[in-house]
């Protein structure tokens, strides 16, 4: 079992001002874990499959959690979302939908899709570090999350 | 047809052609394809004299609209003694079109080999533009949907996000500078978020209503009493709050989407509550009218509702631009909402079919008065 402040957080977002507050965000809510960020869904499929191959049973490289934006270029939110549900290695990692999108298609597709929560990103930016204070505390003091790498053995 | 020519004396044959003559496109050929006989009606759609067609196939008529296959699978068929039918695209001495439906007969020898074939025909050409109308307003409807769809993506994400990001910048300048900044400058942030807030609304209202053409869903009986009841707990607060009330009872059960028909309900009912007059608590009540005759045979049964209210009213001459979206009658500062509610009811009851209108005089409460089919035939 990992140590939860050593579980990193991937956050996948296209927009830079976003990542910045979601940056942002996490400091201030006093969330120890490490943030990594990447851009677009193909470089989000690229990443977890390096951080599993260069994973191993003692040290686990994949993110715990991942904040996903829908709207990216290249390969988009929903689309990453099918294909992580569809790979064995990377299926059981939470994803939390984090997106400016309130539509109910989009709430509805990315739960079909397997995503684990849907948040709209909020406007003001007390609210961004509310939400990650409670992101923080549900994933990591009281959900028990899957050690994917011993998992899969 | 052979046994029946078989069985008929020569005089009653000859009475029988004349009957299919007066009635259909007629030609008869021999085994090879050879025109050895065509009628009136024949010359007359192909503008052809009938001496320029004897002796010849029809490709004198060929339109090569269809492919070789289709011919060869027609000789196929009529050789091997059997009857074809299928719709024929030909040309016209002019150079126009016309279709046709076709049977060919084929006539065996003694020894069952083809000896001739008679073709009857019956054209069919108005049908066939007809369809190909058709199937270009069906073709630009599906254009058209899909680029609504594309519209509604675009107002959910594209839109949002920079607009999302004037608000979430302002409101991050506003919190560290709130003490820094003149009283005025911190007064002018507040317009931009208020501007940025509005237009959030209003594009999320465009949204609404265009959903009610991409999330469209089939249409299945609905319970109105139930939607009724529904829409009646979704206000409870603003019913409670504003000591309104809302009555109807037997309302009728119709075919619709349910959805949108909870919509409807919703939108009718908080413009009623909405517009009340200041010392008066609103009363909204919904009556149901159903009329089952189908007399004239065209009209299918349907169903009126009337969403009658105590409050402001309105003058008719507005009647047409209150469905008309982002159309308002008030100033924002009086009452709230970007004009949305009843563009979206008007096209709420279009798509089902039916009819929306109002009556009113300022002051003096208003009805608004729905129409819907309360069965459609497949599709809608």
């Amino acid at each position: 079992m990992r140590c939860k402040t050593s579980i990193p957080i991937l956050v996948a977002d296209d927009d830079m001002d976003d990542c910045e507050m979601i940056k942002e965000a996490l400091q201030a809510s006093r969330l120890l874990n490490e943030v990594q960020f990447v851009h677009d869904g193909e470089e989000l499929l690229s990443f977890l499959h390096r951080q599993q191959k260069l994973s191993t049973q003692a040290n686990n490289l994949l993110p715990g959690l991942i904040l996903l934006d829908l709207n990216m270029p290249k390969m988009d939110g929903r689309e990453v979302l099918k294909e992580i549900r569809k790979s064995p290695e990377l299926q059981s990692i939470p994803i939390i939908v984090l997106t400016t999108s309130k539509a109910e298609e989009d709430i509805m597709r990315s739960y079909n899709l397997g995503a684990n929560s849907f948040i709209t990103k909020p406007i003001e930016f007390e609210t961004l570090v509310q939400v990650m204070r409670d992101l923080g505390r549900y994933w990591f003091e009281i959900v028990e999350l899957p050690d994917c790498k011993l998992s899969e053995g | 047809m052979k046994k029946l020519t078989k069985g008929l004396p020569s005089k009653d044959l000859s009475l029988l052609m004349s009957a299919i003559d007066e009635a259909a496109i007629v030609a008869v050929t021999d085994k090879s394809g050879t025109i050895t006989y065509v009628n009136k009606k024949f010359c007359a759609i192909s503008k052809y004299d009938e001496e320029e067609l004897i002796g010849k196939t029809h490709r004198v008529i060929n339109s090569h609209h269809h492919p070789k296959e289709f011919f060869i699978e027609m000789w196929k068929t009529i050789s091997s003694g059997q009857t074809w039918e299928g719709e024929i695209r030909n040309r016209a001495k002019d150079g126009t079109y016309y279709w046709v439906n076709t049977t060919i007969v084929p006539f065996m020898d003694a020894d069952g080999h083809p000896e001739h074939y008679i073709a009857v025909r019956y054209e069919i050409t108005e049908r066939k533009l007809a369809e190909e109308q058709l199937r270009i307003y069906a073709k630009k409807l599906e254009i058209s949907n899909q680029e609504l769809q594309d519209f509604a993506s675009v107002a959910a994400h594209d839109l949002q996000e920079p607009l999302r990001k004037i608000q979430s910048f302002a409101d991050r300048v506003k919190l560290k500078a709130k003490d820094s900044i003149p009283e005025d400058a911190l007064d002018y942030l507040i317009r931009v978020q208020a501007s940025a807030k509005r237009m959030q609304t209003l594009i999320n209202d465009l949204l609404t209503y265009s959903r009610v053409t991409t999330q469209a869903k089939p249409f299945s009986p609905v319970s109105l009493e139930q939607i009724a009841k529904q829409a009646c707990s979704d206000l409870e607060v603003r019913i409670e709050q504003g000591n309104g009330k809302v009555i109807f009872k037997n309302l009728p059960t119709i075919e619709a989407d349910s959805t949108q028909m909870h919509q409807l309900f919703l939108n009718l009912l908080s413009n009623g509550l909405k517009f009340h007059k200041a010392e008066t608590p609103p009363v909204v009540e919904i009556l149901a009218e159903v009329d089952e005759s189908t007399n004239s045979g065209k009209s299918a049964p349907s169903c009126k509702l009337f969403f009658k209210d105590n409050g402001i009213g309105f003058e008719e001459k507005y009647l047409d631009r209150i469905f008309t979206i982002f159309q308002r009658l008030h100033g924002r500062h009086e009452y709230e909402g970007t004009g949305i509610g009843l563009a979206v009811c008007r096209k709420i009851v279009d798509r089902h079919g039916g009819t929306i209108t109002a009556t009113s005089q300022k002051g003096e409460g208003a009805t608004f008065i729905i129409s819907l089919p309360i069965k459609h035939h497949q599709g809608a």
